[in-house]
C-alpha cells in the first residue's frame, strides 16, 4: 500500500485518499437515522466503519482495498440466530437499516451475486432482512493494484445493482480543504464536483438531501479499462475445466505452499460459508445460537463427529475453494464466484495468485 | 428518516428456527445407539408434518448444538417421529442423556429421500451397514406398510457384532414381506448366524437385477465392495440409491460444508442414485 | 472425556492445581473480573491454593492443572488429581506442551542445575514433559497464559453438558475478522498462520507478531511457513521462537530434528 505524499497529478489518483467535506456532512446526517458504513482508515488499514465511530471519511478515489469486503454489513462475521431462555426460543431480528457507501464496481457486482445466492432455493433469512432493508452506494474506482474484474466478468453493473452511485468521472479529485489531516495527510485537493446516480427509488429518496447533483441511471457502469491485453476468462468453459482438474498436480503444488490459514476466504466478497455454535451462560438454560464465518480451507471444515474427514488433504480443500467460485457458482448462478478484487492474493502470506491458478487450470486441461 | 418507499417483500421464512419436540420414549438398541420416539409440541405441526423416507432433520438441544439426523420412522406413521442416534460427538452425547419428557428441537425435513414412489411395483433390496439401517428402516417400514405396492423386500444388514444388529425385534414383521439376512464382523462362539462382510449376503441371496431397486446406507468403506458386487450382478446405476453422510450446518444449501464436487448433500442428497454421482470419485469415500 | 451431565442439578466442584510454572494461568481465574464473581456464585471452586486458605480434596468435576510436574511430589499430586476428577483440563501451554520449563530439553540437565540452582545440585528434578505423558488429559486450554474465554467456555459448556468448543483453526481467521494489519505481510515473523486461535489475537491486535504460545494448528504447513517466516527473521531465531512456549508439541519435532542436524 504505497502512499503518495503530495501533488494531484493523474498518477497520484491511483494511490491517494480523497475526502469531501460536504459528503462527510451528508453522511453524518444520514447516520442519525441509519447505520452508515464507509471505508475509512484505521490502524493503517482501510476498513468499512460506522459513520460516527470514525472522523475520517476518506474514500472516493482511494485505491486501497478494505480488509473485509462490504458483505460484512449484511453477513456479519458473528451473529446471533436466536437466543433461548428456559426452553423458549427468542428469534434475533437482524437490523434492516444499513447504508453501505463506497463500493467499487466489482463489489457491487459481487453483492448482486451474493444476494442471488442467498435468495435462490431456500432464502437466508438473516442475510436477506439486512440486505433487502439496506441501501448500497457505489463509487467510481480507479482499479486497485492487483485486481482483475475484467477477467471474471464483474467489471460492469447495471442500475438495479445499486441504490446510488457516486460518479467521480471527470473529477481529478475533490476540494478537501481541512480534511487532509483527517486522512492521515493523504487527502488531495481539487475542484470538480462529483454527481450522484440513482439506481432505485430508495436511492433517489436518500439522495434528495445530498449535496451533489442527482441523475437517474441510464445504463451500465463499467470499471475502468484494464491494462491492455487482459481479457475475460472463458467462464463458460471453466466449470468443465475445473472439474477435469480434480486431483491434478497443480493443486498438490499449491498445497505445498498454502498455509491453510483461511485469509483468502475471510477477505473474499463472495465467500459466505459458516458454522454454528451454541453458547450458554453460567445458568445453562440461558444462551444463544451463533452463526460464524467459516473457511473451506480449514482442516475441520468437512470433518464429522467421530473424526472422519471428507476433505482430508489441503490440495483437495484448495480445489474446493476454486471449484466453488469457477464451477459451482458459475453453473448455478451463471456468474463466476470471484469478483476479481484480488484481495485473496493481496492477503495471502504464500502469494497464491488466483490469476495464475486459473491460467494453470486452463493450461493443464487444454485439449483435454 | 428511515426509508419506507422500498417495496417490502413477502415475509421471509427463517429456516434456522427449530420447533420443539418432546421425547416420548427412549430405547437402547445397541451399545452407544439409542432410539427416540418424539412428537412435536405444536399440535398443528404434529398432525401435518410430512416427509419422505431418507430425509433428515436438523436436530438440536439448546445450549449444546445441532446435527443432521435421518428420520427412522416411516412417513406412513402419523403424529410421531423416530430417530436412531449413535453417540459420536457433542450433540449425540447430549441426546443420549435425554429421558422421556425432555425436549429437543428440530427443523426440516430436508433433502431428497428415497424415490419410493418411482419404485412402485418393484422388488426392493435394502443394504445397511451398522447404523445405516436407520434411514433404511423408514423405507422398509413404509414398504411393509404399503405391501401391495411393492414386490419382494430383501433386507441385508451387516454389523460389527451381534450386539450391534439394529431393530432385531422387527425382523419377523419384515419377513412377512420378504427376507431379512444379517451378518457380523465378529461374534462370540454361541453366535449361529453369518460371520463375514456384507457382500457375502449378496452372494447368499444372489438377487436378479430385473425390476429391482437397491437402497444402500452404511459406512463409506462398505460402498465400493457392495457396488462392485451389484455391478457384477448386473444392476444398473440408475436403480441403486445411496444415502450419504456429510458435515452439515444449515441443511438448506447455504453453509457449504456438505458439498461434494458440485452437489449439496443436504439439498440434492442425502439420497442419490449411483448414476447421479457417477464420475465423482470423492462422493463414495 | 468424562460425560458431565447437568441433570444432577448439583453445583460443579472445581479444583485449580498448581505444578511447576509461573502460575500465570491460574492467575487468569482471578483476572476474570466480573465473570469471577458470577463464576463463584455458580460453581464451587473448592481447591485453589493461590486464592483460598482452606482447600478441599476430591472428588472434582473439573480439575484445571497449571504447570508441569518437575518434582516427584508434583507427579504424585497430578496422579491423585486424575484419580479424583471427571474432566481434567491442562491449563496453559506448560501443562499442554511443557511450556517454558521444557526449554531444558535443549540443554544438559546437569549443566542447568549447575547454573540455575547453584549449590543445590542434589535437587530432585524430573525431566519436564506435558502432563499428558503421565495422565489422560480431557481438554487442553493452550496459551501463555491460558485464555479467559476458553476457561469460561469450558466451565459453561460442562455445566450445560456441551463439549467445550475450543478453536483449532489458525489465528489468521480471527485476526482478519478483527481487520488488523497483517504483520506477516509487513515482513515481521508472525506465527499466526500456524498457531491456534482462541486468545482473541491479543498480540497482533497491538502490533506484536504472534509468538505461537498457543501451539500449532492441526496439520500446520511448517515447511512453507518457515520459508515465508525466514524472510523476516533468521532461521536460528525462528527455531528459538518455536522452542519458546510449545517445544514439546509433536508437530514441531521433525522441524527441531532437522535443525539439530544442521547445527
Amino acid at each position: 500500500m504505497d502512499e503518495t505524499e503530495s501533488g494531484t497529478s493523474a498518477s497520484d489518483l491511483a494511490s491517494g485518499y480523497y475526502a469531501h467535506p460536504d459528503l462527510g456532512r451528508w453522511l453524518l446526517e444520514l447516520a442519525a437515522d441509519y447505520r452508515v458504513l464507509v471505508p475509512a482508515e484505521k490502524g493503517g488499514n482501510r476498513i468499512f466503519q460506522e459513520v460516527g465511530t470514525t472522523d475520517a471519511l476518506c474514500f472516493g478515489l482511494a485505491q486501497d482495498r478494505t480488509v473485509l469486503p462490504a458483505k460484512k454489513a449484511f453477513l456479519p462475521p458473528e451473529e446471533v440466530l436466536f437466543e433461548f431462555s428456559a426452553g423458549r426460543i427468542l428469534p434475533a431480528m437482524p437490523l434492516d437499516d444499513t447504508i453501505v457507501f463506497g463500493l467499487h464496481v466489482c463489489e457491487l457486482s459481487a453483492d448482486r451475486l451474493l444476494t442471488a445466492n442467498m435468495t435462490h432455493d431456500r432464502p437466508d433469512f438473516h442475510y436477506l432482512v439486512r440486505r433487502n432493508g439496506g441501501i448500497i452506494a457505489g463509487v467510481s474506482c480507479r482499479r486497485t493494484p492487483g485486481c482483475f474484474c475484467e477477467k471474471t466478468g464483474h467489471d460492469q453493473i447495471v442500475p438495479g445493482d445499486f441504490d446510488l452511485f457516486l460518479d467521480l468521472d471527470g473529477c481529478s479529485g475533490w476540494d478537501s480543504a481541512g480534511t487532509g489531516e483527517q486522512c492521515g495527510g493523504k487527502a488531495k485537493t481539487s475542484v470538480a464536483q462529483p454527481r450522484l446516480i440513482a439506481g432505485s427509488a430508495a436511492g433517489r429518496n436518500l439522495a434528495a438531501s445530498a449535496p451533489f447533483p442527482l441523475e437517474n441511471a441510464t445504463g451500465a457502469i463499467r470499471a475502468p479499462e484494464a491494462s491492455a491485453g487482459s481479457k475475460t476468462w472463458p467462464l463458460d468453459e471453466l466449470p468443465a475445466r475445473i472439474r477435469d482438474s480434480f486431483g491434478a498436480a497443480i493443486w498438490d503444488d499449491l498445497a505445498v505452499r498454502c498455509l491453510g490459514c483461511g485469509n483468502c476466504t475471510i477477505v473474499c466478497p463472495l465467500c459466505y460459508c459458516f458454522y454454528t455454535r451454541d453458547e450458554t451462560g453460567l445458568a445453562p438454560e440461558t444462551g444463544r445460537r451463533l452463526r460464524l464465518w467459516d473457511s473451506c480451507q480449514l482442516l475441520a471444515f468437512a470433518r464429522v463427529a467421530g473424526g472422519h474427514n471428507f476433505r482430508e488433504s489441503r490440495s483437495e480443500r484448495i480445489w474446493y475453494r476454486f471449484s466453488h467460485k469457477f464451477m459451482r457458482m458459475q453453473e448455478t448462478l451463471g456468474h463466476a464466484g470471484c469478483s476479481g478484487c484480488g484481495a485473496c492474493f493481496h492477503f495471502c502470506p504464500a502469494d497464491i495468485d488466483p490469476q495464475q491458478v486459473i491460467a494453470d487450470v486452463l493450461g493443464v486441461t487444454d485439449g483435454a | 428518516m428511515p426509508d419506507k418507499t422500498r417495496q417490502k417483500e413477502a415475509p421471509l421464512r427463517n429456516e434456522y428456527l427449530p420447533d420443539q419436540a418432546l421425547v416420548l420414549e427412549v430405547r437402547e438398541l445397541a451399545p452407544g445407539i439409542r432410539h427416540f420416539l418424539l412428537e412435536f409440541v405444536d399440535p398443528v405441526l404434529r398432525e401435518n408434518f410430512s416427509f419422505c423416507s431418507g430425509q433428515f432433520l436438523q436436530v438440536s438441544l439448546l445450549g449444546i448444538g445441532e446435527s443432521p439426523i435421518s428420520i427412522c420412522s416411516p412417513p406412513t406413521q402419523k403424529g410421531s417421529l423416530e430417530l436412531c442416534v449413535r453417540e459420536a460427538g457433542n450433540l449425540t452425547q447430549a441426546l443420549h442423556r435425554l429421558q422421556p419428557g425432555d425436549s429437543l428441537w428440530v427443523r426440516g425435513p430436508y433433502g431428497q429421500g428415497f424415490p419410493l414412489v418411482e419404485m412402485a411395483g418393484q422388488d426392493l433390496i435394502f443394504i445397511a451397514g451398522g447404523i445405516g439401517l436407520a434411514p433404511l428402516r423408514s423405507a422398509i417400514d413404509c414398504a411393509v406398510c404399503l405391501n401391495d405396492e411393492f414386490g419382494e423386500l430383501t433386507v441385508l444388514h451387516g454389523a460389527r457384532s451381534p450386539d450391534f444388529l439394529l431393530f432385531t425385534d422387527e425382523y419377523e414383521t419384515w419377513r412377512q414381506s420378504g427376507r431379512v439376512e444379517t451378518i457380523v464382523d465378529e461374534a462370540p462362539p454361541d453366535w449361529r448366524g453369518q460371520i463375514g462382510v456384507i457382500t457375502a449376503l449378496l452372494d447368499l441371496v444372489n438377487p436378479a437385477p430385473e425390476n429391482t431397486s437397491v437402497l444402500i446406507c452404511g459406512p463409506p468403506v462398505m460402498f465400493s465392495f457392495v457396488l462392485g458386487r451389484l455391478k457384477e450382478l448386473g444392476f444398473d446405476d440408475s436403480r441403486i440409491f445411496i444415502s450419504l453422510e456429510r458435515h452439515m450446518r444449515c441443511g438448506v444449501g447455504k453453509c457449504e460444508h456438505c458439498v461434494v464436487e458440485s452437489f449439496y448433500t443436504c439439498r440434492q442428497g442425502p439420497v442419490l442414485s449411483i448414476e447421479q454421482i457417477r464420475g465423482i470419485s470423492s462422493a463414495l469415500r | 472425556m468424562g460425560n458431565l451431565s447437568p441433570a444432577s442439578g448439583e453445583r460443579l466442584r472445581i479444583g485449580i492445581f498448581s505444578l511447576t510454572s509461573d502460575a500465570g494461568c491460574q492467575l487468569e481465574f482471578l483476572n476474570l473480573a466480573d465473570d469471577l464473581l458470577a463464576l463463584v456464585r455458580a460453581v464451587d471452586i473448592v481447591h485453589f491454593p493461590m486464592a483460598r486458605t482452606f482447600n478441599q480434596n476430591g472428588p472434582f468435576d473439573i480439575a484445571f492443572v497449571d504447570g508441569v510436574p518437575a518434582r516427584p511430589d508434583e507427579l504424585d499430586l497430578l496422579q491423585e488429581v486424575r484419580r479424583s476428577t471427571k474432566v481434567l483440563a491442562a491449563l496453559g501451554s506448560c501443562s499442554s506442551f511443557g511450556g517454558v520449563p521444557a526449554a531444558q530439553h535443549f540443554h544438559d540437565l546437569g549443566d542447568l542445575k549447575k547454573y540455575v540452582y547453584r549449590g543445590m545440585e542434589d535437587l530432585d528434578t524430573l525431566e519436564v514433559f506435558p502432563i499428558s505423558r503421565y495422565v489422560r488429559v480431557d481438554l487442553q486450554l493452550r496459551g501463555c497464559p491460558a485464555s479467559k474465554w476458553e476457561i469460561m467456555e469450558t466451565v459453561t459448556a460442562l455445566i450445560a453438558g456441551r463439549l467445550p468448543q475450543l478453536k483449532a483453526y489458525p489465528q489468521c481467521v480471527d485476526c482478519k475478522i478483527l481487520e488488523n494489519r497483517c504483520l506477516l505481510l509487513e515482513g515481521l515473523p508472525c506465527l499466526g498462520p500456524i498457531t491456534r486461535a482462541g486468545c482473541g489475537v491479543v498480540c497482533p491486535s497491538v502490533g506484536v507478531p504472534c509468538d505461537g504460545c498457543r501451539g500449532p494448528t492441526e496439520e500446520p504447513n511448517l515447511t512453507s511457513a518457515i520459508e515465508i517466516l525466514t524472510r523476516g527473521t533468521t532461521y536460528p531465531d525462528l527455531i528459538r521462537k518455536f522452542q519458546k512456549f510449545c517445544s514439546l508439541a509433536p508437530e514441531y519435532q521433525e522441524m527441531f530434528d532437522r535443525w539439530r542436524g544442521l547445527v
